[in-house]
């Protein structure tokens, strides 16, 4: 995981992070607040409409069980007035129940053989009254209070009213006789529908009432008129309880209960429609909530990115051309801060870099040149020439172990003069070198002087720039030679000192004023090309190898001695 | 990952398994005294079961009742046990329960036969309130002689007719209009003549039945030879009135009535309450039918272990009569009990 992370670039890691970690926070905060309002939500729909369905039900057990409190009471009546035989004070007492009872629409008391025994009615009582189920089932089930579904009035033949019956078995006193008999108590049925639409069910809201058979007993929706409509059957599936359903495309809220002291079931229909699609608003709200705010974050850090990594594509694509050798070009950014005093460090760099490669160059070049011309100093012809001509003259005079001397001389000298090493020898090959040298000219100035050296053993092994002690020697033999050829003497000492290894190279003589002194300096300083002293070539190559801290001075006396030294850094190292 | 979550998973299996099955009650009322103390024995007698009973008051609403069963008709309460509100109620808890595959035992209030005929697995819990109403009438047969022809000291007018005067509870109520009829069927069937001076109906509650004596005492006074009460509060309430009226005089002031030789009248009445008894060992009540709760607990909470534990119910302990009904006989309770 971590490794594939790494193989993205910044730009694609910044984006990928901030979408993670905004896209999983948001995530967690819409499903959480989602949950917590659909809970609540579902919880505020189902105590509300529990506890509309508890309204619409008590109110039908109010009005039922003050029914049935009345049909106890008339019980007791019965019993009482039927043992004294006042069958007209129960009469009276039918009609002044339906009088103070505006509810009820007839009282009566029938034998169990369909007879009548007292009643509010003045009309004639239905002869076939022993079939009605009301009437029936309260002689098989004695001891309930019996509610038939709503029906055209029938305790009388030519009933046109709606009602609902309530029949009860009773027990009353004929001749002293216990006797079976019904009660009947004939309700209006407007009261039913009042109450129904007195609850605020919303639109299409509704409710039904079914007995234990599930047979429709009342339905406040037109639409639904016999127990197989869709209400019912929805009340009939739910048994008992609560549930969302949805019902012609409105989401509805289903409550199903029980009525006290009847065998009847009501179901509530409420309307949650509104409630039910501002939910679904609330969650379409938060997913667009969620998708913008996912996308302005994309969006965002996909321009920060571009702002950080674009420079640095750019800085890439320079550094592959530096890479090939360009460092011409410019590195031209727009973005951060940093990111711009990266580029322009890289630029600086850049022409520090190319600074330095055009120096290393040139100094190079002159590293070579200076080297060609102290080559070129070596095989001067006009030494080879007049070395030729001593060897010669040395011949003539038979001096043969003298020849065999030059000679072997003269090629050791041209042999380390052109070895293949290039800049820096041991010191004990350019001392051996030089007396090659020294030989040689000894040879030809027919031992005008006498040389010596004084070699601190201990640096033979340091390296010193090649080919620089001849053209001092040469020097030192030009100026130390008398006219009159009197002998001279040149000494070469080297030695070690803080660090610098110095050569100096001594010959007596007429020595030289300060201000000849000052002038030489001068013109081996000096950037003039001069090809014809060999001391400048010296000094020249002193610098380019060693720097500033190598030099090349003369010291003298006049009349006494001259004293060229060399001061080099120590070194033990090979090529500079 | 992997092995956390495989911690977890057997942390909640774990959990699930140590989980005590739950069984719930519901009383159709605590504040029914008799309820109450039908509540406390069957808690007592599950103390000792493996399962653990959860308890509800249904505050004498069905609609209330009907809520808190609803909530408990899932797989995780596979028994219940209902003391109904409204006994014509009751069909539509049963199909709920036959939808959601639980067994209910009902107690204390029976539904109608139809009803438990619906399901299977349903049972009823109670005592028969004829027998009661039976018992009742052979503690007044007992207080009379047991002699229908010849009638003992008590039959103070010594016509052989009994006169009484009957404490109701609520009109229409089952058990109220039952007892009130098979206790007078029962003397009549056996031979006892008996003249019902009044029948007054004081609600099954203690303070009307106080307040509805006085009336009856200043209609019948001496007249009444005993006072047959549908259960023991209005009973109760009735000595009270009758404590005022010097049908009870403690003579001697030794806090109990001596039947023999100070003021007293018969007072029958059911349930079997323990402040019923304490009044019997006063002297006052002469006797009660003891509507057992704690059998009734007992053998609930037994029957729940064994259908829990699947225990073919073959060999169950008390008597169950046609696969549903576990009949708890009532007691007599008297001074001579």
């Amino acid at each position: 995981m971590i490794k594939r992370l790494n193989d993205l670039s910044i730009g694609q890691m910044i984006f990928v992070i901030s979408i993670a970690i905004v896209g999983i926070i948001l995530m967690l905060a819409t499903v959480t607040t989602n949950q917590i309002i659909f809970t609540r939500t579902d919880k505020l729909i189902e105590t509300t409409s529990k506890e509309i369905n508890k309204q619409v039900i008590m109110n039908y057990e109010n009005y039922l069980s003050n029914v049935i409190d009345i049909s106890n009471s008339l019980q007791g009546y019965i019993v009482d007035y039927t043992k004294d035989g006042n069958i007209d004070d129960l009469n009276q007492l039918f009609i002044v129940t339906t009088n103070i009872e505006k509810n009820i629409r007839s009282v009566a008391l029938l034998s169990q053989d369909g007879d009548v025994i007292a009643t509010s009615i003045n009309s004639p009582i239905n002869p076939r009254i022993t079939d009605i189920d009301w009437f029936r089932q309260a002689i098989e089930m004695v001891d309930i209070h019996h509610f038939s579904g709503l029906h055209t009035e029938n305790i009388i033949s030519n009933g046109t009213d709606e009602v609902v019956t309530i029949s009860k078995y009773v027990q009353y006193i004929k001749n002293g006789q216990t006797m079976n008999g019904v009660l009947m108590i004939d309700i209006n049925t407007s009261n039913f529908k009042t109450l129904a639409a007195q609850t605020n069910l919303g639109e299409a809201g509704h409710i039904i009432i079914t007995d234990q058979m599930n047979g429709l007993i009342y339905s406040s929706d037109n639409d639904c008129t016999n127990s197989v409509c869709d209400s019912a059957i929805i009340a009939q599936n739910i048994v008992l309880g609560g549930k969302l359903v949805n019902l012609s495309d409105l989401n509805m809220y289903v409550n199903v209960n029980t009525i006290k002291d009847t065998r009847w079931k009501i179901a509530t229909f409420i309307n949650v429609n509104e409630i039910i699609t501002m939910k679904t608003e609330i969650l379409v709200q938060m997913i667009f909530i969620f998708l913008g705010t996912l996308i302005a974050v994309a969006l965002t850090s996909l321009y920060f990115s571009r702002r950080i990594t674009n420079p640095m594509n750019k800085l890439k694509k320079h550094i592959k051309l530096i890479e090939q050798g360009d460092f011409e070009s410019r590195v031209d950014v727009e973005g951060q801060k940093e990111v711009i005093l990266l580029a322009d460090a890289f630029n600086n760099m850049s022409d520090r870099v190319k600074e330095l490669m055009v120096k290393v160059l040139n100094e190079q070049n002159e590293k070579r040149k200076t080297h060609f011309i102290a080559l070129q100093n070596q095989i001067n012809p006009h030494f080879l020439y007049n070395t030729l001509d001593s060897i010669v003259a040395l011949s003539e005079n038979n001096r043969n172990k003298d020849v065999e001397l030059a000679i072997i001389a003269l090629s050791k000298f041209f042999r380390m003069s052109i070895s293949s090493e290039m800049n820096l020898v041991e010191l004990k090959d350019e001392i051996e070198h030089i007396r090659n040298y020294l030989v040689i000219q000894q040879i030809r100035y027919r031992n005008a002087f006498k040389f010596d050296f004084e070699i601190d053993e201990e640096i033979l092994h340091h390296k010193v720039i090649k080919l620089s002690l001849q053209p001092l020697v040469e020097n030192a033999i030009l100026h130390g030679i008398q006219p009159d050829e009197s002998f001279t003497t040149i000494l070469i000492k080297a030695y070690y000192k803080d660090g610098f290894t110095y050569i100096e190279v001594f010959n007596e003589g007429y020595g030289m004023s300060h201000e000849r002194i000052k002038e030489i300096h001068d013109m081996i300083q000096s950037e003039k090309q001069s090809s014809s002293l060999g001391l400048k070539n010296v000094y020249q190559r002193l610098k380019l190898y060693y720097g500033d801290e190598a030099d090349l001075y003369i010291e003298s006396e006049l009349d006494e001695y001259t004293k060229v030294i060399m001061k080099m850094p120590f070194s033990m190292e090979g090529e500079l | 990952m992997k092995r956390i979550l495989t911690i977890l998973l057997v942390l909640i299996l774990s959990a699930c398994e140590a989980q005590v099955m739950t069984v719930p009650v519901f009383i159709y009322d605590n504040s029914d005294a008799y309820m109450a103390e039908f509540e406390t024995n069957i808690k007592l007698a599950a103390l000792s079961k493996d399962y653990l009973i959860r308890s509800f008051n249904s505050q004498n609403s069905q609609i209330i009742q009907n809520d808190q069963i609803e909530q408990f008709m899932n797989n995780d309460y596979p028994v219940l046990m209902i003391n109904p509100v409204d006994r014509l109620s009751v069909y539509a808890i049963i199909e709920k329960a036959k939808q959601n595959d639980s067994t209910i035992i009902f107690f204390n209030r029976e539904p109608l036969p139809e009803d438990i005929a619906l399901y299977d697995k349903i049972y009823y819990v109670g005592a028969d309130a004829i027998q009661s109403a039976q018992l009742q009438a052979s503690l007044i047969m007992d207080l009379f002689g047991n002699n229908p022809r010849v009638l003992n000291e008590y039959d103070k007018n010594g016509d052989g007719i009994i006169q009484t005067v009957i404490l109701k509870g609520e009109q229409g109520h089952q058990d109220a209009e039952a007892r009130t009829k098979h206790v007078i069927e029962s003397l009549t069937s056996e031979g006892y003549k008996i003249e019902v001076l009044d029948v007054s109906i004081a609600n099954w509650d203690r303070e009307t039945a106080q307040e509805q004596m006085k009336e009856l005492i200043t209609l019948y006074g001496e007249d009444i030879e005993i006072l047959i009460s549908n259960n023991d509060a209005m009973a109760l309430g009735a000595i009270e009135t009758l404590k005022e009226f010097k049908f009870f005089e403690d003579l001697n002031l030794d806090g109990v009535i001596d039947r023999a030789v100070e003021p007293w009248l018969p007072v029958v009445g059911i349930d079997g309450l323990e402040v019923s008894i304490e009044s019997i060992k006063q002297g006052y009540l002469y006797g009660t039918i003891k509507n057992d709760s704690e059998s009734m607990a007992d053998c609930l909470v037994q029957l729940t272990e064994w259908l829990l534990e699947g225990k073919p119910l073959i060999d169950f302990p008390y008597k169950i009569t046609d696969g549903k009904y576990l009949w708890i006989n009532y007691q007599k309770l008297s001074l001579e009990e």
